[in-house]
């Protein structure tokens, strides 16, 4: 029934979407409105989330079903019902003129693919290395460490009090979690809740990598890249190492591309140069501020992208000589509706702490606009940094000295394709784009330098994906510019995505674990279980209270801890079902008062904490009184190993 | 004329493009990379036994 209810309301979301963009189809282009649609999902996702957490307080799985139904129901008979519409005679021709689209656009793709046998392999190898990582994700808890350490727990906070609010504050990692924009994490709140499982969550990036690749594909069409070629470059996007393993990782950082890419791809409806920009339209500019407003709201680092993405629109409206689409469309269409979709989160900071981008402080010529704790990132630069140039910095990630591909890899994560491929690609089509006139790919590639030369930290492969779609559209250029001898270049660029999807393995995943956990039952299937290369060495000694939660707390359990866990998330069982309350005191009656107060059902504490000093004390103080003791025992021992015990609570005695 | 200058390019994009690969797969870190690869593709036919 759950899956049931998440697949019907996903797929009520995308054909109502779907449906209203097809009577558009003479401003958007097939794959636009596909992209569109799925940007127009996420945006009804994000603020129905909103509204139900921020306003109503009460984002639970019903609420939300019913919410979204109800909308999409509106749209979708909006779209059949409009205007002449109406008529049974009228609905069919439109409803079999949207399958005969798809039927046209099919038996066009497998008319290119049989004219490429190239293209075929390259299609075979990226449906084998989307079906593992999805295999992967399903197969597998979420196990990257950013995952658990805080982008999860933020999902299970607003999860448990069905509220979007500020949470207590214990530890650094929380005061960030209250500080952090999170419309990334409502998307994984919507892959839990109506399922009640986990168990897809760590999947939540698969449809921005979708959205990247449909957006290159339309980017390389608007610069003139012919079909074929762009979808060479569309599935080569894929082929980055960072991409194929953040696939299955409750990261951020594929999303944040694949949002910037698909802004800058409606965006470029109204660029003089582009082969679809003759029907000057606000809707294209609309789908652009919503899918920056998604980003907006999904990391700290969204401002960024805004001020880019607004400074592209202008220097479009300026090229034309007069402006075709102005102020008003720009405030309307692009700035009103990303401000809406993620604002929220930097007006809340502002309201609560002083600034937008707390605890972050912003300075402009050593005049300070806000103040905050930190002036640079916390987190310190790779060792191997020492000594070395910001442009040498770069080149040593892009060479990969890495032993290992990795999901949050600080050192590598483009691949060869980049480097071997791509980079002397850039370099040429730069040189024959500025020769040959070809303004769309210039102000594309300048948009996406730019950006890479602003963002804070940008030797960091992950931060900068977006850089990756630069090297494939210049390859589909290329591929243009060489014609027949292009094969060649094609052959080697299959070589090097074969390369990469048999490289991009995970210490974290090794074909054992794979086996083990093939053999283990759905519900044991957990993160100590699979110990994972990366989070093992820290977390060992947690993996048996972890082992106890995840199989004895249940729906309605209230979990409280009087420490800073290393992770929040093994804190929860794995349908997000029971409460975490962190609960400490000065003293024991004190801390019993809180207990009570919260519901608590269990506690973990550590051995010979204050509190187990406590329990202990009365504990003997209860077996001096004999069989009355027993009676009123008020802590039951649950779960003991030699570092953290797990009692069971019981709140009516004592 | 036209042809041969795409000619010219197309083999000074391939020499460049060789030489970036030999750059890329001769880093000294390529050889435990190719090792832990290895190790990771032996454990896989386990996963059908």
């Amino acid at each position: 029934m759950n899956t049931a209810a998440y697949i019907s309301i996903n797929l009520l979301l995308f054909s109502s979407w779907h449906i209203f963009l097809f009577r558009k189809r003479d401003i958007l282009p097939f794959i636009d409105r596909v992209t569109g649609a799925l940007v127009l999902c996420l945006t009804q996702i994000i603020l129905t989330e909103l509204l139900l957490g921020v306003l109503f307080r009460s984002l639970y799985a019903v609420p939300l079903f019913l919410l979204n139904l109800s909308i999409s129901s509106v749209v979708l008979a909006g779209a059949l019902f409009h205007g002449k519409m109406g008529h049974e005679e009228n609905i069919k021709p439109f409803v079999s003129g949207i399958l005969n689209e798809l039927n046209d656009r099919t038996i066009r793709l497998a008319g290119i693919i049989k004219k490429d046998f190239i293209l075929l392999l390259l299609i075979v190898l990226f449906s084998i290395t989307m079906c593992w990582a999805i295999f992967l994700g399903y197969l597998f808890p979420s196990y990257a460490w950013d995952a658990i350490w805080y982008h999860l727990p933020m999902a299970g906070y607003i999860i448990q009090s069905g509220a979007i609010q500020e949470n207590p504050v214990f530890s650094m990692i929380t005061q960030f979690m209250n500080i952090f924009p999170k419309n990334a994490e409502l998307l994984f709140i919507w892959n839990i809740i109506f399922l009640r499982s986990d168990v897809i969550a760590d999947l939540g990036q698969l449809l921005f990598v979708i959205i990247g690749i449909f957006a290159v594909y339309g980017i390389a069409v608007k610069i003139n890249i012919s079909g074929r070629n762009a979808i060479y470059s569309a599935l080569l996007f894929f082929f980055a190492p960072i991409t194929i393993l953040q696939v299955t990782t409750n990261y951020i950082d594929v999303t944040v591309s694949a949002l910037f890419l698909a802004a800058i791809n409606f965006l470029l409806h109204s660029n003089p140069s582009s082969r679809q920009s003759r029907v000057p339209s606000s809707l294209p500019v609309l789908l652009a501020g919503l899918a920056t407003g998604i980003l907006l709201g999904a990391k700290g680092s969204g401002p960024l992208f805004v001020i880019v993405l607004s400074a592209f629109f202008w220097a479009q409206e300026m090229v034309k000589g007069r402006p075709v689409l102005g102020i008003k469309p720009y405030l309307l269409y692009f700035a009103v509706p990303a401000i809406l979709i993620g604002g929220y989160w930097y007006i809340k900071n502002w309201i609560l702490y002083g600034s937008p981008v707390y605890p972050m402080e912003v300075s402009v010529f050593n005049v300070t606009i806000f103040k905050g704790l930190y002036k640079e990132f916390i987190e310190p630069l790779p060792p191997v940094f020492e000594g070395l140039s910001p442009v040498k910095r770069i080149l040593y990630v892009w060479m990969e000295r890495v032993e290992y591909y990795f999901y949050d890899s600080r050192v590598s994560g483009f691949g060869p394709l980049w480097f071997v491929l791509f980079l002397p690609g850039l370099l040429f089509s730069i040189v024959y784009a500025l020769v040959k006139r070809r303004y769309g790919f210039l102000s594309v590639s300048a948009v996406l330098f730019v950006t890479f030369l602003i963002h804070t930290r940008n030797w960091n492969s992950r931060y900068v994906i977006f850089l990756f779609g630069s090297g494939v559209l210049s390859f589909g250029l290329m591929l243009d510019y060489f014609g027949k001898r292009g094969n060649v270049l094609k052959i080697i660029a299959l070589a090097l995505a074969g390369y990469t999807a048999f490289t991009a393995n995970s210490p974290c995943v090794m074909p054992l674990q794979i086996k083990k956990f093939m053999h283990l039952p759905a519900n044991e299937r957990t993160l100590a279980q699979h110990n994972a290369f990366s989070i093992d060495l820290h977390a060992r000694q947690e993996y048996g209270y972890w082992i106890w939660l995840g199989r004895n707390i249940s729906g309605g359990d209230v979990l409280a801890h009087t420490f800073e866990p290393l992770f929040l998330t093994p804190l929860w069982n794995s349908a997000f079902s029971n409460k975490v309350a962190y609960i400490k005191a000065d003293h024991y009656n004190e801390w019993l008062k809180m207990l009570r107060h919260s519901n608590t059902t269990h506690v973990l504490i550590r051995r010979n904490s204050e509190e187990d000093k406590w329990i202990d004390r009365e504990e003997k103080a209860r077996s001096s009184l004999g069989w009355l003791g027993r009676l009123k025992e008020r802590f039951r021992t649950v779960y003991a190993d030699e570092n953290y015990k797990v009692l069971k609570f019981n709140k009516d005695e004592g | 004329m036209k042809a041969d200058r795409e000619k010219i390019f197309f083999i000074l994009f391939m020499v460049i493009v060789f030489l970036m690969a030999a750059l890329y797969f001769t880093v000294p870190e390529r050889t435990l990379f190719f090792e832990n690869q290895i190790k990771w593709w032996r454990e896989f036919p386990d996963l059908f036994r």
